[in-house]
């Protein structure tokens, strides 16, 4: 699966922020961005084994009601 | 004032009951000294939005009325608090959200439904941050005033440490019932995701969102899930596992219970808070306890981006509509969440929850050798009141599922209280309660702060 690069990662995070929100939120909203940014990088550099892509993959807490 | 002057305010659930059945005590008494005590140091602590006084004294006088008749009830006449998050009949619930300020339901949450059946007394609602999230609300800690008492249970826990109440419900998205618990020097528990109805509550990340006690003991802890678990059709994530005895179970030690240590957290604690942990597992190992070190899959940071990407994606969904009329009513941190999780994809949130279930499968292997994890439950002591302090040691509790407690384990070098977290696999609360309680018995009781 490819990902986008780290350092593209918040440049496009925060591109999208500029379009939603407008500049000025955009730089209030930084230190967020930054966080989403890094999750996701944390994210995309996993493994996934092909069971994670079970019925009830959403949460994996479906199993033990 | 200091409890010592007023007795009845530092009795557990337990004792409180045990001495009305021995017609000691009414349960008018106990809300007069709950509300004495309120009356006392609450405008210093902040911890309470609302309260009931009249609501309460006339529960109180019908609880009295049954004692006197011989016919007690599982919390009967134990005054309680409520955060004010889960929707209650006879009081607002703003959910510390200015335009919700005079919102009345008309309705009562399930646990608010289940507690007064059990004959306890809705004393009030109990300060919480906005939606149960991050920005930091009134309450100061009753350790120190300069420190975060915690969130977003922030009034609970902060009443039942102030011997306001000996008891209080919370709910836990992140680590909003532990990490409060263990910031004020109290007893924290939440169950497993859905064992506890969240019907009436409001949500602030659907599939991460659970209901919390806090009490001063493991018995009373044991006690109050006995009455608030159990199925509730009317919560599309409430779960029909059976209920075990989880009330005898608080009052049982485990006998050498096998334990965990997730070695890699150390990396995330404060270097103090991590010598303290690996004193209280010492102290733990010599009263027969069997201690093994064990790797968290993955590491504990990715857990946490896991654990934000749903929480923020969610939030933003559930909020969405009020979101798009109020934007300017929501506190600064909280709308950086929702505006931060619009813009997280559909791929992205999804790989999250992929992630999720695989942390998951892997962590509930962990648990084929031993009866329970345990960590620090905060990585550090309270910090200042610009926060509500770090999620990161709760948040995989949260993100799993699984029922976890804190147990008040000591001091930091500062005077601040810490915690012992104990986490157990998907409906065994009933072990997770005996091994709290052998905790318990370890760790020398912290006492009550002085205000």
């Amino acid at each position: 699966m490819t990902s986008p690069a780290p350092t593209n990662r918040l440049s496009r995070i925060q591109l999208s922020a500029l379009h939603a929100f407008g500049a000025e939120r955009t730089a209030a909203l930084q230190p967020d961005l930054e966080i989403i940014a890094q999750a996701l990088t944390m994210l995309w550099q996993a493994e996934i084994p092909w069971q994670a892509n079970a019925p009830d993959f959403l949460t994996g807490l479906e199993a033990h009601r | 004032m200091t409890v010592e002057e007023n007795d009845l305010t530092g009795l557990t659930i337990h004792q409180a009951i045990a001495q009305q059945r021995q017609g000691e005590i009414s349960a008018t008494d106990l809300v007069q000294a709950s509300l004495a005590r309120i009356d006392a140091v609450d405008a210093q602590l902040g911890a309470w939005v609302t309260l009931d006084r009249a609501g309460a004294l006339a529960a109180a006088a019908e609880r009295d009325r049954e004692a006197k008749q011989g016919r007690f009830k599982p919390l009967h006449g134990i005054p309680i608090g409520v955060k004010d998050i889960y929707l209650t009949q006879s009081l607002p619930t703003a959910a510390g959200f200015p335009p919700l300020a005079d919102y009345q339901s008309g309705v009562d949450a399930a646990v608010v439904e289940r507690l007064a059946q059990a004959g306890a007394t809705i004393l009030g609602k109990t300060v919480t941050t906005q939606f149960a999230s991050v920005d930091p609300a009134k309450t100061l800690n009753p350790w120190n005033a300069t420190r975060t008492p915690g969130g977003s249970s922030s009034g609970s826990a902060a009443a039942v440490a102030a011997r306001m109440v000996p008891a209080a419900i919370g709910s836990q998205t992140g680590g909003s019932v532990l990490r409060p618990a263990a910031y004020c020097g109290v007893l924290g528990m939440k169950s497993t995701f859905g064992r506890i109805s969240l019907r009436g509550v409001f949500p602030l990340a659907w599939s991460l969102d659970h209901a919390g006690i806090m009490t001063r003991s493991v018995e009373d802890l044991g006690l109050l899930l006995s009455v608030l678990a159990g199925h509730d059709p009317n919560d599309p994530g409430s779960a029909r596992a059976p209920v075990d005895d989880y009330a005898h179970a608080a009052t049982t030690l485990a006998s050498q219970p096998r334990l965990g240590i997730l070695a890699n957290w150390q990396a995330q604690t404060q270097a103090t808070a991590w010598e303290h942990f690996r004193a209280v597992t010492r102290q733990l190992r010599e009263a027969g306890a069997i201690v093994h070190d064990l790797e968290f899959p993955g590491g504990l940071p990715r857990a946490v981006a896991i654990h934000t990407l749903i929480m923020r994606v969610e939030a933003a969904a559930v909020h969405a509509d009020r979101f798009a009329q109020q934007r300017d009513a929501y506190a600064p941190r909280l709308r950086g969440w929702i505006e931060s999780g619009q813009l997280v994809s559909g791929v992205d949130y999804l790989r999250a929850q992929q992630l999720r279930r695989q942390l998951r499968q892997q962590t509930l292997e962990l648990f084929h050798d031993i009866d329970c994890l345990i960590v620090p439950t905060v990585s550090g002591p309270a910090p200042d009141r610009s926060t509500t302090g770090d999620a990161s040691f709760q948040a995989p509790a949260s993100l799993l599922g699984l029922p976890a407690v804190t147990v008040p384990s000591g001091f930091s070098a500062d005077g601040l209280p810490l915690g012992l977290q104990i986490i157990a696999p998907p409906f065994a609360e009933a072990r997770l309660l005996s091994v709290a309680r052998f905790a318990e018995n370890v760790l020398p009781p912290i006492g009550a702060p002085s205000l």
